[in-house]
């Protein structure tokens, strides 16, 4: 579960926007959630060996990740989570420059 | 590595002031109206990789950077002070909170998350079309160009002079390290406290006209963080542009006691 919730912080670290994420989502597949958990797991696990920013990698773990989500049936939770104040980095605008 | 441009004082002995800029990813070219604080203090304007012809290294985190420029000032001899732009106050107050400078000054810095709230919403709120069409170009491109045309295009959030769309498109800027950095700002509201322990001088400097960070925000957290806060009447978020003068007035008098 540790695992899970980095992997969701890092997901709303990227600054994706939420379009983008709301489609990755919405995909038709049905998904298993203990192998997309595998999945986020390995991305995890190969994340800390490399130790350095990787933008496919991130990208991987956020497809993963929004997998997951949708196999619980989380993805209101999701955007109702994307419209909290603390997570206004991935609210489909830019970040504004200060 | 961070560039240092030096701009010698008129003065003799004078003390050293550090200029950070904001951004992230903005230029000390954006800060250069303070070039009349040489009357005063030696002027060390410092550029992250990427900006300034800085060639960019790859990210780096806060902490690093942070590392970086504590290690730099250890190595200036004097009195040091140091003052942060926006994001730039972000840095500059983790160098006071590691009580490596006499005093320190922060301009329009949000750092709370009801300051970053404030800025998002007001930057969605006062959307003009340019800018809304400047904000498309720079998320599909993501380029030092878009970047730069994009921030151009915030008007009164930034500036009340309309020459400051200028001075940010002739800026050289770096995208890379506004994606790299920019999340660097949540968070921030952490360091209010340990600033707040700090005796040594803390000025807080606002545009009364900032449209991106009223002063009535900007306000809590300098209270919070222990600053002696000012406003300055005919300016916006871009105070050192809109009121060079009044700015460095107010920072010698409040760090020179003048």
């Amino acid at each position: 579960m540790k695992k899970i919730m980095q992997t969701f912080a890092l997901l709303l670290a990227f600054g994706a926007s939420m379009q983008v994420l709301m489609s990755y989502a919405s995909e038709q597949k049905e998904f298993s959630p203990d192998e997309e958990a595998e999945k986020i797991i390995s991305l995890i696990e190969r994340r800390n060996e490399l130790n350095t920013y990787d933008e496919a990698l991130n990208d991987e773990l956020v497809k993963q990740t929004l997998r997951y989500l949708k196999s619980i049936k989380a993805e209101n939770s999701l955007k109702k989570m994307l419209e909290k104040r603390e997570f206004l980095s991935v609210d489909g605008h830019g970040e504004p420059g200060i | 590595m961070i560039k240092l441009t030096r701009i010698n004082s008129t003065n003799l002995n004078a003390p050293k002031i550090f200029i950070i800029p904001g951004g992230p990813g903005l230029s000390s070219l954006t800060l250069r109206s303070l070039d009349i604080l040489n009357r005063s203090f030696e002027l060390i304007y410092l550029d992250f990789p990427g900006t300034n012809d800085n060639p960019y290294t790859g990210k780096k985190s806060f902490n690093e950077i942070s590392t970086e420029l504590a290690n730099l000032i250890q190595q200036e001899s004097g009195i040091k002070y140091i003052l942060g732009h926006s994001f730039g106050g972000f840095l500059a107050a983790d160098v006071m909170i590691n009580r490596l400078v006499s005093g320190l000054v922060c301009i329009s810095t949000p750092f709370s998350q009801q300051s970053l709230f404030e800025v998002k919403n007001n930057y969605s709120g006062k959307m003009t079309p340019e800018l809304l069409q400047a904000e498309s170009d720079w998320l599909v491109n993501g380029d030092d160009l878009s970047f730069a045309k994009w921030l151009s295009e915030y008007g009164n959030l930034y500036f009340k002079k309309s020459s400051g769309k200028e001075l940010i498109l002739r800026d050289k800027v770096s995208s890379l390290f506004f994606k790299d950095n920019r999340s660097d700002a949540l968070n921030k509201d952490l360091m209010l406290p340990f600033l707040q322990k700090t005796k040594k001088r803390k000025i807080f400097i606002c545009g009364t006209n900032d449209e991106l960070l009223p002063p009535n925000i900007l306000h809590k957290d300098a209270e919070l963080g222990g600053f002696d806060f000012f406003e300055i009447d005919n300016a916006s978020h871009f105070v050192t542009y809109d009121q060079p003068e009044k700015v460095a007035s107010l920072i010698e008098e409040q760090l020179l006691r003048l």
